[in-house]
């Protein structure tokens, strides 16, 4: 008999202490307790009949012993797990590895590899002797054991049937690690790993593996095949320009032909970017696309072979990108009226324009920029401002020294984010304020007198813009540049918000905080599973094995997460032709012995501990018998 | 009725919650008194005939004038027609002697409220409806080795020490019927009711005890209390019996079985009990001490005919 549980060392010293405990509490159980009785004659009368089987109770406490420990001995050897020796190769410890992981996801000549996988993990359980216990594990990123070890072929028939592929790469330390822990000490322990050896070397997992005694049976699966995906995948909106957005993507093939590919940019499921592109053979291409126009939430790159021939793996065919969510501006213009002012301001979408005259301005509060327009208030507004002409008297953060006359931009800070694609050098302006910068302030562009027509800084750590002409005695207001200018000057003076949301990478565990009191989340997977999720100190911890978008929803709010292959898959689905050769059948054995049947022999004892504490109470508390 | 008197009383002042009575169950005990059977002798005019004649209202019989006797109750109708003086007899109505008898052993220190407890409210209520009918009310307590008796006494204003008296009691002791019974009967010549308080776990023979009453010519009552503790005692598995008085120890194994067989024997006891005192016409009173003390003296006892 071998003990599949705890050592034999441990459990000596679980049923000492345990003997030790249980004989103290016979002890205690021997004194009786004294009750004081009225009339004990009438107690002597009844008892009499039993005195003669006072012997019988000394043996009988003696045996109430040895009953009890007993069942302490059946409880201990129960956590032992004991099994018969089996006999011959049944003896052998076997392990049989599936590999879950991306690769075996690919479809090989139109039959899923993951298919033929299972299939040959079938063949391993029909081949395995009578009595020869197996057990069943999968690996991509991490191993993860399927069943306990058993020879109970149909159960580890139908634990087969969940396993798919995932988007995981295989990790291979992690797979020698598990193979270590499960069979290191177990009898001619043989690992027998199902797998396409994609990303791992079945000669280099062979050798790791005899260092621990451990025999490898590789069992190949999968075919060379075409392959070309997307390696990498980031997109981000422009700082200045939030209607458009620039992407970043590599793409990459797998095969040793050159493949002509078709990219496919989609925001939200409309396509915004289209491109035909030719893959050298185990090659990659990086691409960057600019100006990116109509991208909204959720951003795909889409690759697939130009000749409509399907692609072996499917998984790497598409990556997917967050853009942060636009915020809308909500922009006061005070002006008499300015028509190329409020023109300006409507060529953007996410800006909420109120226009107010000067007589009525009373403030700016609830604002998040506030124009001025040839008016400056007799208080300095607390919110980002910007002065077009500004005419004093009144709180404009500047000095006003008196006017230039025919002025124009002869030095232009174009590395400034607010004057990119503007071009000012040829404004022709009939006059202009001379104002008088203060130290810190910023100036963006000057006249020859090195006077500063438009300038930028803060005061009290409220930013303002400022220009030093009113726009109607310049042809600025015919030029591109205006409404350009306008919309720069405004999201120079936002906040500026998160302008690159991160991409995930499969099996990254994610933390994502949410509302203080919510307690749980809704997490749904790329692949559309629910899953209630606890959240703990205002975060819930994700992850997912599968590329693509996942939600957590919270009180109706939801945030949504990307994730992408891993960046060390492989991208090819090519198997690994240095498979070790399939060991020998092990021989057939004798019908090895069975243990009381199939069950497992700590049942059997932990039943019969139970059966007897029954026996016991219907016996010895009830009294039945005596 | 008794508040009359406890104002008066210095030590009774202040209500305490040992009193065995409340001013509910006194004013129910007043109209309640005892009845005897026979007709005892006394020292005192009471409300029972007594075979001596004297001063009471009933005619008893005649007599030849002799010098001395009170002319008063000289017949004058009977001179007129017979020329004979004779002297007009009454019966004496007489006072009752009540000893009350108070078992105080170990044994019956057992019971929820105790026998001791139970039988002290029961002499109390007793001895009350005695001395509210100018009965001579004595109380005796007695166990094995010891005893204490409260001198007779007449009056409603003696009940107060009658409630000291019992108080003072303690269950202690153990239990000889006889020779309590004995010593009450040598110092008590003089004859009246009995009334036996008693569980009779009595190890010799309660017989015994119940015919020195008897034999004394004791008008004799037996009130015998039994609680839940004896009749079916919540014990079983493995336990050392200890008997309350003796101290003796017994090793007993209770089982079901066993604890049938007790029944059976407690069950055969009282029968035994039973059969003496019908045998012997002793009324006898089982009384359960969960029934209520008022409930006892009103209806147990009027269904005994001890009181009216």
């Amino acid at each position: 008999m071998e003990l599949l549980g705890v050592g034999v060392g441990q459990l000596l010293a679980l049923f000492g202490a345990a003997a030790v405990v249980t004989v103290a509490l016979y002890l205690l159980e021997l004194r009786r307790r004294r009750v004081r009785v009225p009339f004990v004659a009438l107690w002597t009368q009844a008892s009499s009949q039993t005195q003669a089987t006072r012997l019988f109770s000394k043996l009988r406490h003696v045996l109430s012993l040895l009953l009890a420990l007993a069942i302490v001995a059946a409880l201990t050897l129960a956590l032992g797990d004991p099994r018969a020796t089996l006999r011959g190769d049944a003896s052998q410890a076997r392990l049989l590895l599936i590999d879950t992981s991306v690769s075996m996801g690919a479809v090989d000549a139109g039959k899923p590899r993951m298919e033929t996988a299972l299939e040959q993990a079938r063949a391993v359980i029909d081949e395995l002797p009578k009595g020869q216990r197996l057990a069943i594990a999968r690996a991509d990123h991490s191993a993860i054991p399927i069943t306990a070890a058993t020879d109970d072929a149909e159960a580890l028939t139908a634990a087969l049937s969940d396993l798919r592929a995932t988007s995981l790469p295989l990790h291979s330390g992690r797979l020698l690690t598990f193979a270590r822990n499960v069979l290191g000490s177990a009898t001619r322990p043989e690992l027998v790993l199902v797998s396409d050896f994609v990303g791992a070397s079945a000669s280099e997992l062979g050798k790791e593996l005899a260092r621990s005694g451990i025999a490898l049976r590789s069992v190949v699966v999968g075919r060379a095949g075409r392959n070309v995906g997307v390696s990498a995948f980031a997109v981000r909106r422009y700082p200045l320009d939030k209607s458009h957005s620039q992407a970043f993507l590599e793409l990459h093939n797998g095969g040793s032909q050159t493949e002509r590919v078709e990219l496919t940019l989609l925001s939200d499921g409309r396509a915004v970017e289209h491109e035909t592109l030719e893959l050298p053979g185990a090659g990659r291409m990086q691409r960057t696309y600019q100006a990116l126009a109509g991208t909204d939430r959720r951003v795909e790159a889409v690759v697939r072979l130009a000749d409509g021939a399907p692609d072996a793996l499917a998984a790497d065919d598409r990556a997917v990108a967050l853009l942060p969510k636009r915020q809308r501006t909500r922009v006061l213009a005070v002006t008499e009226g300015n028509l190329y002012l409020e023109a300006a301001l409507l060529l953007d979408e996410y800006l909420d324009v109120d226009t107010l005259a000067p007589a009525q301005y009373r403030g700016a509060d609830g604002y998040d920029v506030v124009i001025f327009d040839r008016f400056v208030p007799s208080t300095a507004p607390r919110v980002p401002g910007v002065y077009l002409a500004p005419q004093a008297p009144g709180a404009f953060p500047l000095v006003v020294a008196g006017e230039l006359s025919a002025p124009y931009f002869v030095a232009v800070n174009r590395s400034d984010p607010l004057l990119r694609f503007t071009a000012l050098e040829d404004v022709n302006i009939s006059r202009a304020l001379k104002l008088q910068p203060a130290p810190g302030d910023q100036v963006l562009g000057r006249d020859a007198s090195g006077a500063p027509l438009l300038l930028r800084g803060a005061r009290e750590g409220v930013p303002f813009v400022a220009l030093a002409f009113d726009v109607r005695d310049s042809d600025l207001p015919l030029r591109i540049a205006w409404p350009v200018l306008v919309v720069g000057m405004v999201d120079s003076l936002v906040s500026s918000e998160v302008g690159y949301l991160e991409t995930h990478a499969v099996g990254d565990r994610v933390v994502v905080p949410v509302a203080g009191a919510a307690v749980d989340a809704l997490v749904t997977s790329p692949d559309g599973r629910r899953t209630q999720v606890a959240a703990l100190e205002g975060t819930v911890q994700v992850q997912s094995d599968r590329t693509g978008f996942l939600s957590v929803t919270t009180g109706g709010t939801e945030q949504l997460l990307a994730f992408n292959l891993r960046p060390e898959t492989p991208r090819s689905v090519t198997p690994s032709v240095a498979a070790s050769p399939a060991p020998p059948q092990p021989a057939a054995v004798s019908a090895p012995a069975r243990w009381l049947g199939s069950q497992p022999p700590w049942l059997w004892l932990v039943s019969a501990v139970a059966l007897v504490l029954i026996v016991e109470w219907f016996t010895y508390q009830r009294r039945w018998t005596l | 009725m008794l508040s009359a008197f406890r104002r008066r009383s210095p030590r009774a002042a202040v209500p305490t919650a040992s009193d065995p009575f409340d001013d509910a169950f006194q004013q129910r005990l007043e109209y309640l008194a005892l009845v005897s059977r026979r007709v005892f002798t006394g020292r005192q005019r009471a409300e029972r005939r007594s075979k001596r004649t004297g001063s009471g209202v009933e005619f008893a019989d005649y007599r030849q004038y002799a010098p001395g006797d009170d002319i008063r109750q000289i017949d004058w109708n009977v001179y007129g027609r017979l020329e004979r003086l004779l002297v007009r007899l009454h019966e004496q109505e007489e006072d009752l002697s009540v000893h009350i008898l108070l078992d105080c052993s170990g044994s019956m220190a057992f019971g929820q409220p105790s026998k001791l407890d139970y039988g002290k409210r029961l002499a109390a209520a007793l001895a009350y409806v005695g001395l509210s009918h100018l009965d001579r009310v004595s109380v005796h307590a007695f166990s094995e080795g010891t005893s204490a008796r409260l001198a007779p006494a007449r009056g409603r204003h003696r009940i107060f020490q009658v409630f000291d008296f019992l108080r003072s009691l303690e269950a202690r002791g153990g239990t000889h019927l006889a020779a309590g019974l004995s010593g009450f009967v040598v110092r008590n010549p003089r004859r009246g009711v009995a009334i036996l308080i008693s569980d009779l776990f009595d190890p010799r023979s309660f017989e015994d005890g119940i015919n020195q009453l008897r034999f004394a010519k004791f008008e004799t009552y037996v009130l015998h209390l039994v609680s839940d503790d004896d009749l079916a005692p919540q014990l079983h598995g493995e336990v050392d019996l200890q008997d309350a008085e003796s101290g003796e120890v017994i090793r007993v194994t209770i089982t079901p079985a066993v604890r049938e067989r007790y029944l059976q024997r407690v069950a055969a006891y009282r029968e035994r009990l039973e059969r003496f005192c019908a045998a012997k016409r002793v009324p006898l009173f089982a009384l359960n001490v969960g029934t209520p003390v008022d409930a006892a003296i009103l209806h147990v006892l009027r269904r005994g005919g001890m009181v009216r």
